[in-house]
């Protein structure tokens, strides 16, 4: 095999390319690039009243200010817990989800479990924490029963409980979004040789056999590519769903980065802090991102971007 | 797939089933919950008497809600800026995520737009700036305004884009030797074979127009042009600082659970209305040679 | 060709930064000479136009002979008024109307010759963002409510007028003693070397008294006498529970103390009794002292951990909010709660709807040693009106007037407006989202009813309303309930005990209602170990002496300097 000369690709033959990509490219650059700029703020002790050209400029004293707090470390860390702890389930959940709906024959049964699964997405986390405080109170129903079938003695007061709380919020964030999630996965599913299956049945595969070694590699590099993507939301916790359902006695395992800024800007609009945290965050995640496809690439020969 | 009766695949089935039937329940009892909530009295929603069936029946949140001609008024805002900012998006969508999806041989600058793409969506920049430049582009206080700096939703590119790259290359092949030129892969073959992934951004991005409050709360000032989902949710006080509010305002707040379940149910329909649709995109294969179900 | 790309994308770039700091440029300096130019040249505008407004100005217009003012007489020559405000989307307006077109503005705009134009009219989540990026980008509105620390800043760069001479020559007589009545508190934030740079709103200081209230109709079923001591109150829970099967006690939400009043499911009361305060800044041997620090909040905290432990109050309390907190007392599930005045009528009045025999009492207990009903007042303000630099006097003039008619509408609520009675009366129908009320409001409206000290024909606007409603509801409650009447029995009630009361109560004023430049940084920090140390005190997880490695820490972590900061302030 005889290695062809690169051609080089004249720009006669990319322009069309490169006009497709300019209307998407202009608009990313307006309003994300652009912004960005702003960012400035973040070594700034920004004042609204002064603007971004009559701010004290801090240097880093922002980001200082932020890991020299008590709670830093707690907050870091009841962060990445929460986080990692969803995408991981999350994306179980997901695919298991799909699968079972990909194996599922009645049409009808079929399409209307998906459209159930898939609403809950659609509460606002506001009334879902009441529903779930109500679940969970001392006397709510889940008590009652656990009391019933003497399995405890005592009403446990889950939401207040620091070694529950964090298993609560990832269980109650996966009920939530399984079924959203699960859309791409079916999508992924329903591209997949059937031929496939055929061979195998001849072969004498087991269902769980055909799922191990046809359906689960078949969706692999979808699943590969949305755990990717995910990963920049690791220290996106979930600031909705915190909020709502922690109160301050579960301050310890329940305080993530958005709620604590959330606290200190709600007294005094600290737009520096809430910034340079932002960027911080943006930064964390890029390098995740592009260790991720570093290592896809090398060790699983797998192209994500 | 042609399955054989065995008794294998009946207990698989049967499995199946059952769990399916078990998630299919744990989420629709919350969302009878919060449908007998919107439908019951208000004196039985704060009392906690409601549990799946409505208490005191009544139809007053909606009512309230919909009585209001500033709810029709950001209804049609909000389906005028679903359909545009869902044309937009899928448009974008396609034209970035088809020269991404090309290999470094064909398209060399590729790998920068690539990284600069993924960079816009990792960082995302703080709300002063951002309202700062959507006024002095001019676009304030209109529909533009909430569809045109989101006009690029990344997530949806980085999946389109994986989902042409992974479209099996004999048919591009072929069509290459027949010489057809970009635009015309791209239009011809690349998109009609990509249903499903496109099925599934448009709806990520009429879903993601449709929920949208936020951007209607801070760009918008006429309160005419505001979207269905930024007006209710103005309807729900959500402030933690209760000592600016008067006694009535403090009231509104407090009594808002029945009126917060009508509003999810509201904003929920047309969603609920579209999805079987697009559902079917999701369920056929495109593959050859399959059997379609 | 590479290299072509990369030289055009950098010059594009380039091109591009350059530009958008020029906007910002223009923006942030020129902002405030541009929208004075703007004002003024509104009102030549005004005065060309010749508008109805400007008419009736002339008529009436005051002579500028150094006469007698009048509070409510047309503004000196015709304004237009920038207006950045905060509105309820909720309220309801007549066919036709809306917030910035009603019978309410257009009342005013008549009466004072001036024109309203709202800049921003939000909904109150998004306006203090919308507040933040109006200053940023330096276009104000020449008028808009701020928040304290807002108001610190704006103030310290010069961005506010003084509004001292425009309130002394214009206020009315109404206004002038509404503010009278804050003693002093509202004004004292405002005033920046002796010049008063803001008008405060007056909230009622009413809101901020926590009551106790019992199921009245149990407590007579059982003989139960009124609660004066804790362990009175203690023994209404147990009877409650023994005889009525209740399944909580006193009903508590994990929001055990505020210091912003208006905190229904608080404790307030329980630590006010040891003389403990906890979130107020009082006063202490000539010094000021953070109360959820002292030797009486210490003792408060041992007393009601025992409380806790013996079930008086259910564990659950932590991380309850207070919607679940409504659920159990509305459900009947429990009979005793510490609330706010007006909460006699939410949620208790809905109980009425189902069974006409409910009642509830209202108390001021429990009492300290000295028999008396200790209470921390709250602050009559928070939000605070300015006016932008380089405003004309009449544009001040023009504010403090409008103030005037908002405050004698919202007294009257705007009953001597309306062609209806039935017409839809709301505050955010008025020009300026600052609510001004009296600090002895409440107190002063139910006193008139329930001492008879008016006759009826003086009573109007919300004072009638509750004298009406008091006297269809004493007669027969479930008629009252039918006709949507029973708010204003409940208020006269519960206002009505204030009222009486006042002479038995120990009400504690702040040393210092100040929000001072470290409280905005270090506050976040400071306040989550306090909230965290007590109820973990209070549950049961920590021991009472965890109380005094938390003063320690919250010295260090920065309470010390907002100690010496607010000392300072007092000089």
């Amino acid at each position: 095999m005889k290695k062809e000369k690169k051609k080089k690709v004249s720009f006669a033959r990319t322009w069309p390319l490169h006009l497709m990509l300019l209307p998407g490219v202009l608009v990313l650059f307006v309003y994300t690039i652009l912004p960005l700029l702003g960012n400035v703020m973040a070594f700034q002790n920004f004042q609204p009243i002064l603007g971004f050209f009559k701010s004290k400029w801090v240097g880093l004293d922002n980001f200082k200010y932020m890991f020299m707090l008590p709670d830093t470390f707690n907050i870091f860390r009841n962060t990445l817990i929460i986080a990692v702890g969803k995408i991981i389930f999350n994306l179980v959940m997901s695919v298991f989800f799909a699968v079972l709906l990909y194996e599922m024959g009645g049409k009808h049964f079929k399409k209307m479990t998906q459209t159930i699964c898939f609403l809950p997405h659609f509460l606002s986390w506001v009334i879902l924490a009441m529903i779930f405080r109500d679940l969970l109170d001392g006397s709510g129903i889940i008590n009652t029963v656990l009391l019933k079938l003497g399995m405890i003695e005592e009403a446990i007061v889950f939401l207040g409980s620091n070694s529950l709380f964090q298993g609560i919020i990832v269980s109650t964030d996966v009920w939530k979004e399984f079924g959203y999630g699960a859309i791409i996965f079916i999508a992924a599913l329903a591209g997949i040789n059937q031929e496939l299956y055929e061979a195998a049945s001849i072969d004498g595969a087991s269902r769980l056999q055909k799922i191990w070694n046809i359906t689960l590699p078949g969706i692999k590099v979808t699943v590969v590519l949305v755990a990717t993507l995910n990963i920049a939301n690791v220290l996106n916790a979930g600031f909705d769903q915190v909020y709502n359902l922690y109160s301050p006695i579960v301050y310890e395992t329940g305080d993530i980065i958005d709620t604590y800024v959330y606290r200190m800007s709600f007294e005094s609009a600290q737009y520096s802090l809430a910034t340079a945290i932002g960027l911080l965050k943006s930064v964390v995640s890029f390098v995740l991102i592009v260790l991720s496809n570093y290592l896809a690439k090398r060790f699983a020969n797998y192209r994500i971007f | 797939m042609i399955k054989y009766k065995t008794m294998e695949n009946r207990i698989f089935d049967f499995v199946v089933t059952l769990l399916l039937v078990i998630l299919g329940l744990l989420c629709l009892l919350p969302l009878l919950h919060v449908l007998a909530l919107s439908l019951s009295s208000k004196n039985a929603a704060v009392a906690g008497r409601v549990g799946f069936w409505p208490v005191e029946f009544t139809f007053a949140s909606y009512e309230y809600l919909l009585q209001d001609a500033r709810f029709f008024q950001s209804f049609v805002v909000s389906v005028k800026r679903v359909i545009l900012g869902g044309g937009i998006n899928l448009i974008l969508t396609i034209l970035m995520a088809y020269p991404l999806s090309l290999e470094k041989e064909e398209f060399p600058a590729r790998d920068r737009y690539m990284w600069f793409t993924i960079f816009c969506m990792l960082f995302g920049a703080s709300l002063v700036p951002w309202y700062f430049v959507i006024k002095e582009t001019g676009l304030l206080d209109s529909i533009w305004a909430l569809v045109i700096p989101s006009g690029v939703p990344v997530y949806n590119v980085i999946l389109l884009m994986n989902f042409f790259r992974n479209q099996p290359k004999a048919i591009k092949e072929s069509a290459k030797i027949d010489g057809i030129n970009q635009v015309q892969m791209m239009f011809l073959i690349c998109v009609p074979l990509a249903k499903p992934a496109l099925a599934t951004v448009t709806l990520f991005s009429i879903v993601g127009h449709w929920n949208n409050f936020f951007d209607g709360m801070l760009l918008i000032n006429t309160p005419a042009k505001v979207p269905l989902q930024t007006y209710i949710q103005s309807l729900v006080i959500n402030m933690s600082d209760t000592s600016k509010l008067s006694t009535e305002q403090l009231i509104n707040m407090m009594s808002q659970r029945t009126f917060n379940s009508a509003k999810i149910v509201i904003a929920t329909i047309p969603i609920l209305v579209i999805y079987p649709f697009m559902q079917k995109y999701f369920v056929t294969g495109i593959t050859l040679g399959s059997v379609k179900e | 060709m590479k290299k072509k790309w990369t030289k055009t994308w950098a010059l594009l770039l380039a091109l591009t930064m350059a530009g958008s700091l020029l906007m910002a440029c223009q923006s942030s300096k020129g902002g405030s000479d541009a929208a004075a130019g703007d004002t003024a040249k509104d009102n030549a505008a005004d005065t060309a136009q010749g508008a109805d407004a400007s008419q009736d100005g002339q008529d009436a217009q005051t002579e500028d002979t150094g006469a007698q003012v009048d509070p409510y007489g047309p503004v000196s020559e015709p304004v237009t008024l920038h207006i950045g405000r905060s509105e309820d989307t909720n309220a309801s307006y007549l066919e036709g109307q809306d917030s910035s077109n009603n019978y309410i503005v257009n009342h005013i705009s008549e009466q004072l010759g001036v024109e309203f134009v709202y800049d921003f009219s939000v909904a109150s989540d998004t306006y203090e963002t919308k507040v933040s990026m109006a200053i940023t980008s330096g276009e104000m509105p020449d008028v808009m409510t701020v928040t304290e620390s807002q108001f610190r800043q704006l103030a310290a760069a010069g961005a506010i007028e003084d509004m001292t001479d425009a309130y002394n020559t214009y206020a009315s007589d109404n206004l002038k003693a509404a503010y009278e009545t804050t003693q002093g508190i509202s004004f004292g934030t405002v005033t920046v070397d002796g010049k008063i740079m803001g008008m405060p709103n007056i909230s009622p200081g009413a809101d901020g008294i926590p009551m106790l209230f019992v199921r009245g109709d149990w407590m007579e079923e059982l003989g139960l006498a009124a609660p004066k001591s804790v362990e009175d109150i203690v023994n209404i829970v147990n009877t409650f529970r023994e005889k009525k099967g209740t399944t909580n006690g006193l009903v508590v939400s994990s929001d055990i103390v505020k210091e912003n009043g208006n905190n229904t499911y608080g404790i307030d009361a329980l630590f006010a009794m040891y003389g403990s305060y906890p979130k107020h800044f009082v006063e202490e041997d000539g010094k000021i002292v953070y109360g959820s620090n002292t030797a009486a909040t210490k003792e408060a905290l041992t007393g009601i951990r025992k409380l806790v432990e013996d079930g008086v109050i259910d564990s659950s309390f932590v991380v309850r909010d207070g919607s679940t907190c409504e659920e159990i007392v509305t459900s009947g599930q429990a009979g005793v709660f510490f609330g706010a005045w007006w909460n006699m009528s939410w949620p208790l009045n809905n109980m009425i709807t189902d069974d006409p025999s409910v009642y509830w009492n209202c108390y001021l207990a429990p009492l300290a040693a000295d028999g008396k009903y200790n209470t921390a007042m709250t602050s009559p303000s928070g939000s605070y009106l300015v006016v932008k630099a380089g405003c004309s006097d009449a544009v001040k003039e023009a504010v403090i007037k409008t103030m005037n008619y908002q405050f004698d509408i919202d007294q009257d609520q705007g009953v001597s407006l309306k062609s209806d009675p039935s017409d839809p009366y709301s505050w955010t129908s008025m020009p300026f989202s600052l609510l001004l009320s009296r600090y002895d409001d409440k107190e002063g409206k139910a006193l008139a009813v329930v001492n008879g000290e008016k006759e009826v024909s003086e009573l109007s606007g919300e004072a009638l309303q509750w004298y009406e409603s008091y006297m269809a509801a004493t007669e027969d409650v479930a008629a009252a309930e039918a006709a949507n009447n029973l708010s204003g029995w409940a208020y006269v009630r519960a206002a009505g005990l204030l009222g009486q009361e006042v002479g038995n109560m120990n009400q504690v004023f702040d040393a210092s209602y100040t929000q001072t430049e470290s409280m905005d940084s270090k506050w976040a920090t400071l306040e989550k170990l306090e909230d965290e140390t007590f109820l973990k005190i209070l549950n049961g997880e920590a021991s009472v002496d965890a109380f005094d490695e938390y003063v320690e820490q919250w010295n260090a972590l920065g309470g010390t300097d907002i100690l010496a900061e607010l000392e300072a302030l007092r000089q």
